[in-house]
């Protein structure tokens, strides 16, 4: 394997207890707290049944309301399911700045080690690049699996009298949050993922021009996050396009923003980084 | 050889290089000597590429500092810089994994050299042991020249013994090694050639054997007349 390679498989190695125990989190909230809500709700039914002597859920649905989508269910245990991929985006924002952070801490300095490498420099970026996307990607393809057992889940506990089962791919489009983890269609998850990766190696490059000045970098670091920024959002500002050229010109900046970064992040590991 | 010619490095306004020029030259022990905060290890880093300088030139056997470096020249730093949870075996593959110039049987018998156990963790290696294994890893590269900062600070009698000892042995013989000291006592027998630092600068370079055989001085006495004049 080149050296990229085994980078990679370190930097994967490094973050794979945190990253076990996001994916554990996400699956014992979402499918452990889907699960109670969904007996909660049968038990209440089976109550409300014996109290007034309906032997047929048919019965219970013509007098309380019933019916509901598998969307309705899961937004009634809303917390239980936005609360782990709101914690995971989270832990995965604050891990895009601490990948480089980590490595300058502690009493075991390993950037040390990192930087005398017989390897290009750049290889440290790409590494670290690569093993974000993948805990993304990752973390995303997780909850694409998990969304086909909460259905199975939810078809198993409630009757199709009073659970109106729905398609995945219908759930997703109808929900807030999973709506934009998941886009829809093969261009919008370019260009979704395709400005996190581009946001990525802004961030990393910020982090670099602190690493390479300290104080007087902790302000360019700002500086050049902030001007990236702007420069994405500035076509929005603008009343004279038209939705294509605006798709265009954004993707056109991201492109420059995304080798921008990234040359500038190589000549800062090459000639001005300091441990 | 090592070339470090006119190297200026500051940190902001504090100039911690200035104008300092000296040689290592390959086969030989060379000793940087100087009080904390000399720039001892600012001209180590700055020679591994590890931080940049303001002004002047590095060279490595007339060639600038470059892609090859690492493979050419081992450094190993005043504290062990590799993960805590890192196994001391998973250390060596990981440096038999990157480097070319790795040499895993001297690797194998340093180990044994040094009774370190492959199976401790970094995070609970004592002092002593951290040292042995950072000084392991350097010198199982089968590099030119090996820069240590540092390698006897801190650490106990018999461990420091069992380094030095290292320096007398043919590890170290046809190499050029550079090492940083602030307490030079138990280790001027074993060094040939001293560049006393102060502020930044090289206030002193000599042949150690020469001074002893032409002024009858000691390392020390140089040390005395340099710093306390």
């Amino acid at each position: 394997m080149n050296r990229y390679g085994k980078l990679a498989l370190i930097e994967l190695h490094r973050f794979w207890k945190v990253y076990a125990a996001l994916l554990a989190m996400t699956l014992v909230s979402q499918a452990g707290g889907f699960f109670y809500h969904l007996r909660t709700y049968m038990n209440g039914v089976h109550r409300q049944m014996a109290e007034r002597g309906f032997r047929t859920y048919q019965e219970y649905r013509e007098v309380f309301r019933g019916g509901e989508t598998f969307h309705s269910f899961v937004s009634f245990a809303e917390p239980w399911f936005s609360g782990p991929v709101v914690l995971c985006a989270a832990a995965m924002i604050f891990y895009v700045f601490f990948i480089w952070y980590r490595d300058w801490l502690g009493k075991n300095t390993f950037i040390y080690r990192l930087l005398m490498l017989p390897t290009e420099r750049l290889n440290l970026f790409w590494a670290k690049l690569t093993a974000i996307m993948a805990f993304v990607l990752g973390l995303v393809a997780f909850q694409i699996v998990l969304l086909p057992v909460h259905l199975w889940m939810f078809r198993q506990i409630i009757p199709p009298e009073l659970g109106i089962s729905e398609s995945i791919f219908a759930f997703v489009r109808n929900h807030r949050l999973f709506q934009i983890l998941i886009p829809g269609t093969f261009p919008g998850f370019l260009v979704s993922y395709g400005t996190g990766l581009m946001s990525v190696t802004v961030v990393f490059a910020s982090v670099l021009i602190e690493r390479s000045f300290r104080l007087k970098g902790l302000f360019g670091a700002i500086l050049y996050a902030a001007a990236c920024g702007t420069a994405m959002l500035a076509p929005s500002f603008s009343d004279r396009l038209y939705p294509l050229e605006l798709f265009w010109l954004r993707f056109g900046i991201g492109i420059l923003l995304l080798a921008v970064s990234v040359a500038l992040s190589w000549l800062l590991l090459k000639r001005k980084i300091t441990v | 050889m090592i070339e470090a010619i006119n190297l200026t490095k500051k940190y902001g306004r504090r100039t911690v290089l200035r104008g300092l020029s000296f040689t290592a030259e390959k086969g030989r022990i060379t000793c940087l000597i100087g009080i904390n905060g000399a720039g001892k290890s600012t001209l180590l880093k700055a020679i591994m590429g590890l931080t940049p300088v303001s002004g002047g030139d590095i060279r490595i056997d007339g060639s600038p500092i470059g892609k090859g470096l690492y493979e050419h020249v081992a450094f190993v730093p005043d504290t062990l810089t590799l993960p805590p949870s890192m196994t001391v075996a998973g250390s060596l593959r990981f440096m038999g994994d990157f480097y070319r110039s790795w040499n895993p049987k001297r690797a194998a018998e340093l180990l044994d050299f040094f009774r370190l156990n492959p199976s401790d963790r970094i995070s609970s290696l004592s002092k002593g042991n951290a040292a042995k294994l950072n000084l392991l890893l350097g010198l199982s590269l089968d590099t030119d020249y090996l820069l240590m900062d540092e390698p006897f600070s801190g650490i106990d009698l018999f461990s420091r013994e069992q380094i030095a000892s290292v320096f007398t042995s043919d590890l170290i013989e046809e190499r050029g090694v550079l090492l940083t000291t602030h307490e030079v006592g138990e280790i001027e027998h074993l060094i040939d050639k001293a560049v006393l630092l102060d502020r930044g600068e090289v206030r002193r370079e000599f042949w150690c054997e020469e001074v002893r055989q032409n002024e009858g001085k000691s390392v020390i006495d140089v040390m005395r007349e340099v710093y306390q004049s």
